[in-house]
Order: C-alpha cells, then sequence, then structure tokens
C-alpha cells in the first residue's frame, strides 16, 4: 500500500501565551493500516443511561477569553470554537485515546475493515444517523453536509478552516444518509474532512452566506445547529447564554437546562473563580504560575479539581542541519549547505547531556500542572510512548559527560571558556518567541550549556512574527543555530513524523519554506524508516515502529524533546461529572455527555 | 466661538490619521491569534487579510476608513464580523453603569469633603480628608481591584467574581443584585475619582476664603452657611465644574484595568480586547469616538466658562 505524503498541514504552534495555544491543533488521524478506528461511544439504548435531562439545572462556563463569533469556520481562536461546538457540529470527533468517536452525526466511524474506507484510501463514506433535525425543528440533510464543504472551499468565504479542505476533491452525497468524501489522492490522513473538521452548517440559514457574503453574515454570531444546545443570546465580547436543545437526537441528553458562558478577565482570578468561590463549574485554561495554581487546586476546600490532560503538545529544541551564516546570501541555511559544528553528532550529544529537562518541568511547568519533561518526541496516544529513550545518555542531564564528550571531539576550551576546533568556535543563536516560561526555559539552557563551553546567544520573537512562513525571525527560515516551540501532533503519530524531518519535507526558499522540516534534516535511513512505517498494516508492529523511529531521532540528537505540555489545564467543580478532555478534539468535543 | 469650532475640525482630522496609522503599523495583528493555530496555512492566512483588506497600503485604507466614518459607518469587526457601532452599544451600557456611577458617586462624595476640609482647615477631620484623597490616588487601581477581589470574592465570598451585564433591575432583589456585582469596581473607580476632585474644591474654597467679597458677605451679617454655600462654594465651582466636564469622555472611555479585573464587559474590555487582537476597525472608532468626545467636551467646558462666570466672553 503507497500512500503518499500527507497535505502540508502545518502541525506547529504555540504562541506569546502558552495560554492560547494548546487546542484547535490535532485535526489529524489513527493510523491508516491500524484497525484501532471502531466505534467506541454511542451504545444507544442499550444501557441505562446516566442521566435524563434536568428541569432546571444550569452550567456555568468561564472563558479567560470572550468568545466573538459563533461560526467554527471563522473562528480566530479557541475561545470561539469551544463553545461554537455546543451548537455546530462534524461528522466525529476524537476520543481522549486519539480514536474517532461517532458522539456527532455520523452513525459508525467508517474503516477499512468496515468498507467505508476505500483500500487505497482515497474516499471515506459516512453514514449518517437517522432522524437527526436542526435545533429549529427542520430535518437534517445530506444536502446541508455538502452545501458545507462548499462553503468552505470557496475561497472568497475565506474561512480559517479551509486546510481541512486541503487536498479534499468532493464531497457529495450518496442517497439520502450517506456522505462520501474524495481526496485527490491516497490520503492516510483520511479523517481529515469529516472527524474534527467540517462542522455543518444549515443550508437555509447559511446559503445566502457563502463567498464574499460569508464575512457579514449576521448568522456567524447565532448559528443554528445540531449540537445538544442552541444560542438564546449571543453578547461578542462578553457572554453566551444557551439553552438545551430541545430537538437533539439523544431524548435524555443534554443533562443542563441551559448554559452561562462567561468570557473575559484573566487567567489568575478566573483560577481563583473555579476552586475558591464554587461558582464556577467548568473553567479553561488555568495555566497560571504553577505554585499559585498547586495551592489553590489542592487546598482543603477547594470547590474544583484541576483536570490536565496529554496529548503530543511538546515543547523542542530544534537543531539545524543546515548552515545559517548571513555571509552566504541566497545560500543561508539551504538545505545544500552544513552546519559547521551542528552535523557533528558529538556536538548534538553534548548539547542533549547539557539539558536539564528536569528543571525545567519542575520549575517552569509545575511538574504536571502545565507539562513534564520528556525526552520522547512521540508521546501519546499512550501506546506510542517509547520507555527506550530513559535509559540513553543523550537523555540524562550530565555536565560531565558533555564536557568529556567535547574533549574526546577535540572541541578545545579557548581563553575566554569557549570551545573551538580549528576556526569553528561553538558559537550559537537560540531563538524562541515572546513568552515568559520560554525566556526562562532559554535562561536554563544557556547555563548550563555556557557551562560546557558554548557561547549562546538568545532571541525571542514575537509568536506572529516567528510562526509565519515568510519572515527572515521565523521558525521556517530557521535562520539560526537552534531554536524552540511546540508542536502539537496528531493522533497518528506518522503525521508529525513524516513532515518534520523526512528530506522530502525540508523547508527552503524554492518553496517558499512552507515544508515542515525546517531543521533541513536529511537522512535516508530516517526517510526508509518512515516510508517503511507507512506500509505496515499490523497494529503491533506499527506502535513498534513508531517507537523505532522516535528513538532513532532522540538517539541521534536530531531534536531535543523537552517537556510535554498539557492539552488541557482546567479547574472543573467537583459536581461535574463526564467532563473527559480529549487531546486530540476540542474540551467540549462530549459536552452532551456532562452531567451533575 | 464659531473659529473654535472650525479648529476642532482639522484637529480630529489629524488625530484621527495619527490613530489610524498607529493602528495600522502597530505589530498585532488580526490573524495573530491565528498564527499559533497549526490549522491555518498561510495562503490561508493571505486570502483573509485581502478580505479584510489589509493587503492595501495603510494610507488608502485610511482614506476609505476616514469616509465611511463621515457617513457615520465604523465598519465591521474583524473578530465578530459584525457592525462595530452594534459591539460599542452592547460595551456601552455596563461601561455607564459602572464607570458612569462611579463617577458621579465621586463627585456627590468630593464636593462635601473638600467643603468641610476647607472651612475646617487643619483639624483632624481636614487630616483625615487629606491621608484619604491622598491614599486615593496613589494606589493604583490594579492594586486596590485586586485586594478588593481577594477579600471580598475570593474570601469572604460576599461579592460575585464577575458583572453580569444580562441582569435587568427591575425590583428590590434584582437592584441589590446589581449593586452587589457593580459595587466593588465603583468603589476603586470612585476612590479615585473623589481623591482627586477633593484636592481640587478644597483648594478652590481655600482661594475663596480669605478674599474680600467673602468679608463683606460676612459683614453683611450672612450666616456663615450661607457665605460657604451662596458664595464661596459658587465661585469655587466655576474651575471644578470645567474639569469635571472636561472628565466626562474619560467616562465613555471606560475603565481598561478595572473592567478587565472585575470582568465587566465595558468599552475598556472592547477596546483592550481589540488592541490586543488587531481588531483594527473596533479599536480605531473607540479611539477616534474617545478623540471626538475630549474635542467636544472642550468646548462644553469653555462654554461653561462663560455661562459661570460672565466676567468671560468668547468672540
Amino acid at each position: 500500500m503507497d500512500v503518499s505524503s500527507v497535505s502540508p498541514r502545518k502541525i506547529l504552534a504555540i504562541g506569546a501565551m502558552l495560554a492560547l495555544t494548546v487546542s484547535a491543533c490535532a485535526t489529524t488521524s489513527t493510523p491508516s493500516p491500524s484497525p484501532s478506528a471502531v466505534a467506541t461511544a454511542t451504545a444507544a439504548g442499550t444501557a441505562a443511561p446516566l442521566f435524563t435531562r434536568n428541569a432546571s439545572a444550569v452550567l456555568n462556563v468561564l472563558y479567560w477569553q470572550a468568545p466573538t463569533i459563533l461560526n467554527p469556520h471563522q473562528a480566530t481562536g479557541t475561545k470561539d470554537a469551544d463553545p461554537s461546538r455546543l451548537v455546530l457540529e462534524p461528522l466525529a470527533s476524537y476520543d481522549p485515546s486519539g480514536k474517532p468517536v461517532a458522539n456527532t452525526l455520523a452513525k459508525e466511524i467508517p474503516t477499512v475493515e468496515n468498507g467505508g474506507v476505500s483500500k487505497d484510501l482515497t474516499t471515506v463514506t459516512y453514514t449518517l444517523k437517522s432522524g437527526l433535525k436542526w435545533s429549529d425543528g427542520s430535518p437534517f440533510s445530506v444536502d446541508d453536509v455538502v452545501f458545507t464543504f462548499k462553503y468552505q472551499s470557496d475561497p472568497k468565504s475565506a474561512v480559517t478552516t479551509s486546510d481541512d479542505v486541503d487536498g479534499v476533491k468532493s464531497v457529495e452525497a450518496v442517497g439520502t444518509d450517506k456522505i462520501k468524501v474524495t481526496y485527490d489522492k491516497p490520503n492516510a490522513n483520511y479523517y481529515q474532512w469529516g472527524v474534527y473538521s467540517g462542522f455543518v452548517l444549515q443550508k437555509a440559514q447559511f446559503g445566502s452566506c457563502i463567498g464574499e457574503a460569508a464575512a457579514k453574515c449576521p448568522a456567524n454570531l447565532k448559528p443554528i445547529g445540531t449540537g445538544p444546545y442552541v444560542i438564546k443570546d449571543f453578547k461578542p465580547n462578553d457572554n453566551i447564554q444557551f439553552d438545551r436543545n430541545e430537538n437533539f437526537r439523544d431524548a435524555n441528553k443534554p443533562y443542563f437546562k441551559s448554559i452561562n458562558w462567561k468570557g473575559g478577565g484573566e487567567a489568575p482570578t478566573a483560577a481563583r473563580a473555579a476552586f475558591q468561590t464554587g461558582e464556577v463549574d467548568y473553567a479553561w485554561n488555568l495555566q497560571v504560575d504553577a505554585p499559585l495554581l498547586k495551592s489553590l487546586s489542592t487546598a482543603s476546600d477547594a470547590k474544583a479539581n484541576l483536570v490536565t490532560v496529554y496529548g503530543n503538545s511538546v515543547e523542542r529544541i530544534l537543531i539545524n542541519f543546515s548552515n545559517p551564516d548571513p555571509a552566504l546570501g541566497d545560500k543561508r541555511a539551504e538545505p545544500d549547505t552544513k552546519h559547521p559544528y551542528l552535523t557533528d553528532i558529538a556536538v548534538r550529544r553534548a548539547l542533549a547531556m547539557a539539558t536539564d529537562r528536569a528543571t525545567v518541568g519542575k520549575e517552569l511547568y509545575g511538574d504536571g500542572l502545565a507539562g513534564k519533561s520528556t525526552c520522547n518526541i512521540i508521546n501519546g496516544p499512550e501506546q506510542y510512548n517509547s520507555t527506550a529513550t530513559a535509559s540513553l545518555d543523550v537523555c540524562k542531564f550530565d555536565l560531565a559527560a558533555a564536557n568529556a564528550e567535547l574533549d574526546k571531539a577535540g572541541y578545545v576550551k579557548g581563553a575566554d571558556g569557549v570551545r573551538a576546533k580549528g576556526s569553528v568556535r561553538l558559537e550559537m543563536t537560540y531563538q524562541t518567541t515572546n513568552s515568559s516560561v520560554r525566556q526562562s526555559t532559554q535562561t536554563i539552557m544557556k547555563k548550563n550549556w555556557e557551562a560546557i563551553g558554548f557561547k549562546v546567544t538568545l532571541k525571542a520573537f514575537p509568536a506572529g512574527t516567528f510562526f509565519t512562513n515568510t519572515s527572515p525571525d521565523g521558525a521556517n527560515h530557521f535562520w539560526a543555530d537552534v531554536e524552540m516551540y511546540t508542536n502539537s501532533g496528531a493522533p497518528d503519530p506518522i503525521l508529525s513524523l513524516r513532515p518534520t524531518w523526512t528530506t522530502k519535507n525540508i523547508a527552503q526558499k524554492s518553496n517558499n519554506w512552507q515544508g515542515n522540516n525546517y531543521a533541513r534534516y536529511s537522512d535516508p535511513t530516517y526517510d526508509k524508516l518512515i516510508d517503511d512505517l507507512g506500509n505496515i498494516t499490523d497494529p503491533a508492529k506499527y506502535v513498534d515502529a513508531v517507537k523505532a523511529a522516535n528513538d532513532y531521532l532522540v538517539k541521534n540528537v536530531v531534536i531535543i524533546p523537552l517537556v510535554n505540555r498539557t492539552f488541557a489545564t482546567s479547574g472543573v467543580s467537583k459536581n461535574l461529572k463526564g467532563v473527559k478532555p480529549s487531546p486530540w478534539d476540542q474540551e467540549t468535543y462530549n459536552i452532551q455527555d456532562w452531567y451533575k | 466661538m464659531v473659529r473654535r469650532l472650525l479648529i476642532a475640525i482639522p484637529t480630529l482630522v489629524v488625530i484621527a490619521l495619527a490613530i489610524y496609522l498607529m493602528l495600522a503599523t502597530a505589530p498585532s495583528n488580526p490573524l495573530g491569534a491565528l498564527a499559533n493555530d497549526d490549522r491555518i496555512s498561510a495562503e490561508t492566512r493571505i486570502r483573509i487579510m485581502q478580505t479584510y483588506g489589509l493587503d492595501k497600503p495603510p494610507v488608502e485604507r485610511f482614506y476609505s476608513w476616514l469616509t465611511a466614518v463621515m457617513r457615520l459607518d465604523f465598519g465591521d469587526s474583524f473578530m465578530s464580523h459584525s457592525p462595530v457601532m452594534g459591539l460599542i452599544l452592547l460595551a456601552l451600557p455596563n461601561t455607564l453603569a459602572v464607570v458612569g456611577v462611579a463617577y458621579i458617586v465621586g463627585i456627590v462624595l468630593a464636593i462635601p469633603i473638600g467643603i468641610l476640609s476647607a472651612t475646617k482647615r487643619y483639624s483632624v477631620y481636614d487630616m483625615f480628608a487629606t491621608a484619604f484623597a491622598y491614599t486615593g490616588f496613589t494606589l493604583p487601581t490594579f492594586l486596590t481591584g485586586t485586594l478588593f477581589l481577594m477579600i471580598f470574592t475570593f474570601g469572604l465570598h460576599w461579592l460575585p467574581y464577575a458583572y453580569d451585564s444580562n441582569l435587568q433591575v427591575r425590583d428590590l432583589a434584582s437592584l441589590g443584585q446589581q449593586i452587589k456585582q457593580s459595587v466593588m469596581p465603583i468603589m476603586v473607580l470612585g476612590l479615585f475619582d473623589t481623591a482627586i476632585l477633593t484636592r481640587y474644591v478644597r483648594a478652590e474654597m481655600l482661594e475663596h476664603l480669605p478674599l474680600d467679597y467673602v468679608r463683606t458677605a460676612r459683614s453683611k451679617g450672612l450666616r456663615e452657611q450661607g457665605v460657604i454655600l451662596g458664595h464661596v462654594l459658587r465661585n469655587s465651582l466655576i474651575p471644578v465644574v470645567t474639569l469635571i466636564a472636561l472628565g466626562i469622555p474619560t467616562v465613555f472611555g471606560g475603565a481598561i484595568i478595572t473592567e478587565t479585573i472585575f470582568r465587566v464587559p465595558g468599552i475598556g474590555q472592547l477596546l483592550i480586547n481589540s488592541i490586543s487582537t488587531g481588531d483594527i476597525p473596533v479599536a480605531a472608532a473607540l479611539l477616534f469616538i474617545f478623540s471626538v468626545l475630549v474635542v467636544a467636551f472642550n468646548l462644553v467646558a469653555d462654554l461653561l466658562y462663560a455661562v459661570l462666570d460672565p466676567r468671560i466672553k468668547y468672540a
């Protein structure tokens, strides 16, 4: 089975605020050949329900960033996308283990085994649940789904979700209850459009809002949906009042009569509101000072629990294999140049051994509150987490060993304490984005690296500049020696492993730095590992091969992983049940199952 | 007077240009939040920028913005895709209910405190009032605001952590709720306003008290109360009233810090959010309306001067 490369979706991220980053990242899939894609939820009618609709219960949600728009296709952040999910739904979602789950419009998850996914991975056919209705009582139809695709793929609609339709040839209706998604070419990421994407709009409401009319459409503020709640009142930059959708497909759900969704303020008081007042049932993204968060959440009279979930958001240090010397002019950091010392594995090993990730994880990420240190580049879903790296010397902080490594390789300390080998001095520029945590991390790294004979110059840029492919100060250009940011991976590790380090995906001038391999790492052995990985059909072997690729990158210090960051850091009232954030979807993907 | 009005027009055009160019060249951009979102490719960003018209040069954008503003059309928010005016009208009542009320509280308290301070100069009362005033304007609102929140909301659980803009005052119970949710920001802002105005009232009163006309009034046999309220206060209030008029635009400008701390969805929060997200139409509209108000209330203050003090005449 030859699966061609995934669309050049950026699996990149993270900004000035640790906060803004997280969700909205993983839009991708489970391993193509593994049979993991089995519908896991909706045992409709068989088991006794955990709850039934409550006549008066109110849910209080606090997002310290206020919502501004409720059409996910026009949304510019989690603050908008999360509340809109209560109303507008995709065909299916991703559960916490990274498996697609049919908790929305699709009756079951299409797989190769059940015939829903074609053997060549170009078409996926979803069967819709029967009797679906919009919240206004009108019947839901396949036309709505087809319309949504049309809306999304019209360039004039200028949707923020246009990457989801990238490489999608068509979305068509088959009969009255089936949706067929066809990709331009075989797509390993075959749930690209449909699972946690393609939030279905009502054709009747948005029919006149396609193309240039999309931006000024009043429906953007009050979309009609199929989700468990309806928008009663929305005040942009302030709050949303939701009522239960009386036409929701499950007669027992949702539990709450209404939701009071408050936005605005800042994170520290949001944390206090959740843990100390009991007035908030769900408080989003409480990534505040770790000691404060710890003391608030562990207080004996705390009204809420701290819920954190790990996905694969790894703060990492990239190593530049090309030469970023400005003297090279047009050739600067192009793939055919060679970094003067970072291509020497001894130097890279020394850097890795002088990396004190434990301190970074403990001091800056609160040892599990906002993240935990890791030496793996693939940290999730759980089964892919390699245990072999823990014992590697490059994963242990040992300055003496790092010094010895450089001594052995012939780098000699000069009078100024900086090592050199011939004319090559170990001077480096280390760039990242503006963020207090990142600058503190830089300080810790610099101290240790300078202790073993490097000279480190620190640089930081605004996130907007850093994550722009055309920016000379950006991660893509990588006109520095090392750089640091977070990549948020998809549930299927190959979608991170392939674009980020294979030769085909090197970012360079000729592709306008659009490739994801910013490190300009080119290694036939690794390319082969990944090609083979794409051809494995046995799930157990697939897991082993993913781990092997992870171990290969770590062992050869192609990358220095630092911290696996939490996907969600929420304050959840002790009375509130059913909250199960998925690192591969939105925090609100299962709000229909929340109850008290 | 007409001349003054005519000067106001070019002043506003220059201010508008300054505001717009500042916003247009600011580092924040409406796709800033998108920069952190890996689901959005560079092409998508460029396309969205084009729909916002951000691919055109700032001067061209300024021209079309200004001509629209002349027709009182402030355009649509980049973030909400809805008319800017609607967003402002949503936020304004909350600001008036908090910042406006605080301003009134400040005026109502400052005048009697100032009068008493001046007439009982150097008494224990005056010392207290002076100490209060200095405390009031030396303590920054982010400190008093946070302190209040820590004590009354998170400590004693007396007051709510956020301002509910959906609350409608219909009866005593809802009035009580309204007081509960707005008392802290009103106190924080009112403290500041009271402190400043008190000092002005006191200073003006002290300036007038030893004057001849006051002695004349006393020698006519007027009661002390009549002298103070009828003569000294009236004359002392002339600069105070203009000061109050000049302060009114700041009420409409909202209170960024206080509104953020107490989660009041007012003009201040709208402004700071629009600036940080690069929502240029919203930020430009707010700043422009604010400068119109400043210019307008300067004129009003001048007129008030003439009304209150017949000696002043404008050509």
